[in-house]
């Protein structure tokens, strides 16, 4: 198998990318509209990929749809590039595409991430897929699809308010650590899967275009570069992202990034940076490129 | 003179798709059953007619299956009628049938002319919510956005259902009959024109039932609401209601004052429920 890549021209068993060319259509296909409808949940025909769903098989049918062998790709899991999901979605992509992979978000064409958006600021010739679970924020309410769909196309988003007020009551101000619903130019309300709210602000207005593909769900949906993104809140609990007052990175020592909690060498509670591409940067490391040789 | 607040004009509702030719002429034979003898098509309700003015209580008897239900669906736009129109003054100048109305105009007139209380509670209420929360819901889908307002008209609401200090309680923790109250609150939210009570006391036992429907009273003559109570029991009926109307089949069999149709009832039927009820 490995002489056959080498060979210059396209000799693996599977077509470029793994799927093939009507699928990698119909999913782009499903992508531009979810583009043309900030917003808007796309239904797709979401094919077999050779992981399990749940696993981030959506992400990883928009990576393989949209990746040309010539682009960079970046994988993380919860912000880190070494986690095992990361790892093997990163050898997978490589393996089927021959594209190169890296670590720095910078350099990165395309980045597929689970609950983490990238800290560094991102351009707009990037593309972020998140790997989506619960593709609708009414889910949470509406165990009907069709009835969810209704309250969509009505803009009947009362009981999403009606969440965060739970949470003001039971904690004194909004808790929500994940699927923090945001509306999307004042139209929209959509859910921004388990990134933490840290992340919401990333989103608003930003350069680079953002894909959420959920393969079990069968859902595409899509923010487009330089969308009002507006996490809901109310006039006296208005949104706020994570207090971080007190606390830095244990190993780069940042205070500028969202911090996720670790046992430290004796047992104690310590905080370290979520993105570990950040973290390394702060250190001074090189984030280095890997082909899939070297994957 | 005052105009009235809901018209109702020769409202009828089918079921089933097998209408014969002229709307069923088949059925003026038949006062007995709202099944057609010719096509087989349910006549939930067959040319009702009737008016309710500001500030009244208007009640809607039968028994089961005689389209009490089906009336109040319509008049929270849960379904459409087949022939015939609901004037309502709030909208359009009640020129226009209600049913006009678009998706987002009948959202708009269930969240702020509307107020409805089930039979069942959980059909309003959601349960892993708190009393509070339900009853700011409503507020939310009006475009209210500040807590601590929503919370002090919230706390109004509920204690005038003598609820106000378990507004913050999971209302899944809450008896049946603290439900029932935790719905009206909740229909009041908004300060609705008029409130549909759909057998807003059925299954509570009987000294909460009385408690109920003083509150119900109480807040109906303070806010002065317009109510339609429907309900198959004459109790309820006589101490809330004035006016009202027996349904039987779909159809109207009986109407007026209650006193009067309690004392000397005209239509067979009627005679036959309030002995029954006595």
């Amino acid at each position: 198998m490995t002489e056959r890549f080498t060979t210059g021209a396209w000799d693996a068993p599977w077509p470029f990318a793994y799927l093939d060319e009507f699928m990698k259509a119909s999913v782009r296909l499903a992508v531009l509209r979810a583009v043309c409808i900030p917003g808007y949940q796309v239904p797709y025909v979401s094919e077999e990929v050779p992981i399990a769903r749940g696993y981030g098989s959506g992400g990883l049918q928009v990576t393989l749809s949209l990746i040309g062998p010539d682009d960079r790709y970046k994988i993380i899991d919860e912000g880190d590039d070494e986690t095992v999901n990361a790892v093997n979605l990163r050898r997978m992509v490589g393996l089927v595409t021959g594209a190169v992979a890296t670590t720095d978000p910078e350099r990165a064409d395309l980045i597929q991430t689970r609950h983490k958006v990238p800290e560094v600021p991102l351009r707009e010739d990037q593309i972020v897929i998140l790997q989506v679970a619960f593709p609708d924020a009414l889910r949470f309410f509406e165990r009907s699809e069709a009835v969810a769909r209704q309250m969509h196309a009505e803009r009947d988003y009362s009981k999403l308010w009606l969440r965060l007020y739970e949470s003001v009551i039971a904690h004194g101000e909004i808790m929500i650590g994940g699927r923090y619903p945001v509306m999307i130019e004042g139209r929209y309300v959509l859910d921004p899967t388990h990134v933490p709210r840290w992340d919401l602000p990333k989103l608003d207005h930003s350069p680079a275009l953002f894909i959420f593909c959920a393969g079990r769900e069968k859902r595409i949906y899509a923010i487009p570069p330089d969308t009002t993104v507006e996490p809901l809140g109310f006039e006296d609990h208005p949104f706020r992202v994570e207090d971080q007052t007190g606390r830095s990175c244990r190993l780069c020592g940042s205070t500028e990034s969202f911090l996720a909690p670790a046992l430290g060498p004796d047992g104690e509670m310590t905080w370290t940076c979520s993105d570990s591409a950040w973290c390394r940067k702060c250190r001074g490391e090189t984030l280095e490129d890997m082909t899939w040789q070297t994957l | 003179m005052a105009n009235p607040v809901i018209r109702v004009e020769n409202l009828s509702l089918r079921h089933g798709a097998r209408p014969c030719a002229g709307n069923c002429p088949a059925m003026e034979a038949t006062t007995q059953s709202a099944v057609c003898p010719v096509c087989g098509a349910v006549w939930a309700l067959r040319d009702v007619s009737f008016e309710v003015w500001p500030g009244e209580i208007f009640g809607i008897v039968g028994e089961s299956g005689a389209g009490k239900t089906s009336l109040i669906d319509m008049l929270d736009f849960r379904a459409e009628p087949t022939s015939g129109a609901i004037y309502y003054n709030g909208w359009r100048e009640g020129k226009q049938p209600l049913h006009d109305a678009s998706a987002e105009e009948r959202r708009a007139l269930r969240n702020s002319d509307l107020g409805i209380v089930y039979q069942n509670p959980r059909r309003a209420l959601m349960m892993g919510m708190s009393a509070g929360g339900n009853v700011i819901e409503r507020m939310l889908a009006a475009g209210e956005r500040h807590i601590g307002r929503m919370r002090s008209r919230a706390h109004g609401h509920l204690d005038h259902m003598e609820l106000g200090d378990r507004m913050d309680v999971e209302t899944m923790t809450l008896s049946a009959g603290m439900r029932q109250r935790v719905q009206i609150a909740r229909a009041l939210a908004n300060r609705p024109q008029v409130l549909l009570l759909d057998e807003p006391t059925t299954g509570l036992d009987l000294s909460v039932q009385a408690r109920t429907l003083d509150l119900i009273r109480k807040v109906q003559r303070e806010l002065g609401l317009t109510v339609i109570l429907v309900t198959h029991d004459w109790g309820v009926l006589r101490l809330l209601a004035r006016r009202a109307i027996v349904l039987k089949a779909g159809r109207v069999v009986e109407s007026g004052m209650v006193t009067q149709l309690m004392e000397d009832p005209q239509a067979p039927y009627t005679q036959l429920l309030v002995s029954s009820a006595l």
